[in-house]
């Protein structure tokens, strides 16, 4: 008879071979940034430090490029992302990372340090922004169409003290009949000199009683020198004229407004 | 000095008074602190009902519009990780389309304190040939973007290939994986570990009829998907 703790050795092998590889795996690619976020207000001629850490959180070692560009938001709300210093307000035009790219083994972290030097010149005023990107690089292999890759932001927001300008106004309004209801649109302009959120509402009016009322998605980024154009359908109405109120809350002293009258056919 | 001594007793009287007086006085210490968002993004390709990579065979299903085009029903046999192969297609050699379904394609996992985020995806690396088209298909929600407050790990509840028939849009509520950026969510939530967002979706392939062959050199993208705090 054979050895039996050679016969169990074998078999805790096979089950093992048979329950870890190939199947499922919990790995793909995961990487953690933080801050995701980052707001910073420093004078003209200062530098400022921000570490930043990245972590693999998937369960192979994976390759990080860090990259830096400009950003801007369309007015419906995607972002668009640019050459570092294709943008008015570019701030990373300033700024250098370290390192630039890197291994990252599983379940480790790696510090990097974006450096931001603002230059000492007058007219600098209101905020400046950009975004550090960390990038999985994606492994392509023979035969395979399409491959992944993970990329997370780190956003960063500058301002010069004391030049903040929070304004905004709603620039346009209209209304049109869909199949299902009706439509408003609003245009909302960024005329300060920082980004802003937005949340409103539009309450329609008929002989000066309010027939509906809709509210706007919260949170909408509009971004510095920025344009938001706000989509959103309220009811059905009957034939007649009305009235659509719009106000916008931007983070202002005081909200903005708009009106227009409108006719259902 | 009857009058000193007097003043004196006074003010020794008065005296303990003095460090219960101080003890009135109040100082005050402000704390500060500013938490930054934090923001991961996990993908999984070919993923299983929890989310997890799948390295096995693939399930393609096909739409051939009537035609004679081809699909193949396992991809290339097996799945490698961040990897999505439709393996072998052909394309109808008359006048119809050819839909591919690539089921349980990705799912971009997102944990982040950021209450306002957006997930967007774009070819990144090479290009989807002109006859040819990508639609990715949500899975647990019904249209992209995404705005759900919950969104649990979902897997296709897609039981044919959607017939689509152009390789200039995606149908409305899915969106095409080119190279403009694709919004995939637009979240003002945020979501913890124990309760990640998934975002996950079908990947279609669509062949216009007689799409150009790529031969022995397969067609291939890298596709990126970026996660940003707003």
């Amino acid at each position: 008879m054979k050895n039996p703790s050679r016969v169990t050795a074998f078999a805790a092998i096979v089950t093992a071979f048979l329950l870890i590889p190939g199947h499922a795996t919990s790995q793909g690619l995961g990487l953690d940034v933080a801050p995701a976020k980052f707001e910073v207000s420093i004078p003209a001629g200062t530098t400022y430090n921000v570490p930043i850490t990245v972590h693999n959180s998937s369960g192979d070692t994976t390759h990080v490029q860090a990259s830096m560009v400009d950003f801007g938001v369309d007015p419906s709300g995607n972002y668009q992302f640019q050459k570092v210093g294709s943008r008015t307000h570019s701030l990373l035009r300033w700024g250098s990372i370290r390192p630039r790219e890197f291994d990252l083994p599983a379940n480790s972290s790696q510090q990097v340090q974006l450096t931001i030097s603002v230059p000492n010149v007058s007219g600098l005023s209101g905020e400046y922004a950009g975004i550090v990107f960390f990038q999985t690089r994606p492994i392509r292999r023979a035969g395979t169409g399409m491959a992944f890759s993970a990329r997370v932001a780190s956003k960063i927001y500058e301002t010069i003290p004391d030049t903040l300008k929070i304004e905004g106004a709603i620039a346009k309004m209209a209304s049109s009949k869909t199949g299902s209801g009706q439509n408003y649109r609003i245009v909302f302009n960024n005329t300060g000199n920082t980004h802003v959120y937005l949340r409103g509402q539009v309450q329609v009016q008929k002989g000066g009683s309010v027939v509906d009322r809709i509210a706007m998605p919260d949170e909408m980024l509009v971004e510095r020198g920025g344009t938001r154009t706000v989509s959103i359908g309220g009811k059905k109405l009957p034939a007649g004229t009305y009235q659509a109120i719009a106000t916008i809350d931007y983070g202002g002293k005081t909200q903005t407004g708009g009106a227009i009258e409108f006719t259902v056919p | 000095m009857k009058k000193l001594l007097a003043i004196a007793a006074l003010l020794s009287l008065a005296l303990p008074a003095l460090p219960s007086s101080a003890a009135t006085v109040a100082k005050t210490v402000t704390v500060k602190w500013n938490t930054q968002a934090v923001a991961t993004l996990t993908m999984t390709t070919n993923y299983s009902a929890a989310g997890a990579q799948l390295l096995t065979a693939p399930s393609i299903l096909a739409n051939l519009n009537t035609g004679g085009g081809a699909c193949t029903a396992a991809g290339s046999g097996s799945e490698t990780a961040s990897d999505v192969d439709f393996g072998n297609v052909s394309p109808d050699s008359g006048t119809f389309y050819t839909d591919c379904m690539y089921k349980n394609a990705v799912n971009a996992q997102v944990v982040t304190s950021s209450t306002n985020w957006q997930l967007a995806a774009q070819v990144t690396v090479g290009s989807v040939p002109a006859d040819s088209q990508l639609c990715a298909l949500p899975n647990g929600f019904a249209s992209f973007p995404t705005a759900a407050a919950s969104l649990p790990v979902a897997q296709t509840a897609r039981g044919a290939a959607p017939s689509i028939v152009s390789v200039a849009s995606c149908p409305a509520g899915d969106v095409a994986i080119n190279g403009t950026s694709a919004t995939l969510a637009n979240e003002t939530n945020a979501f913890s570990s124990a309760s990640p967002a998934n975002v996950g979706h079908d990947l279609e392939l669509v062949l216009k009829p007689l799409a150009a062959a790529s031969g022995g050199s397969p067609t291939q993208v890298t596709v990126t998907y970026t996660l940003t705090a707003n």
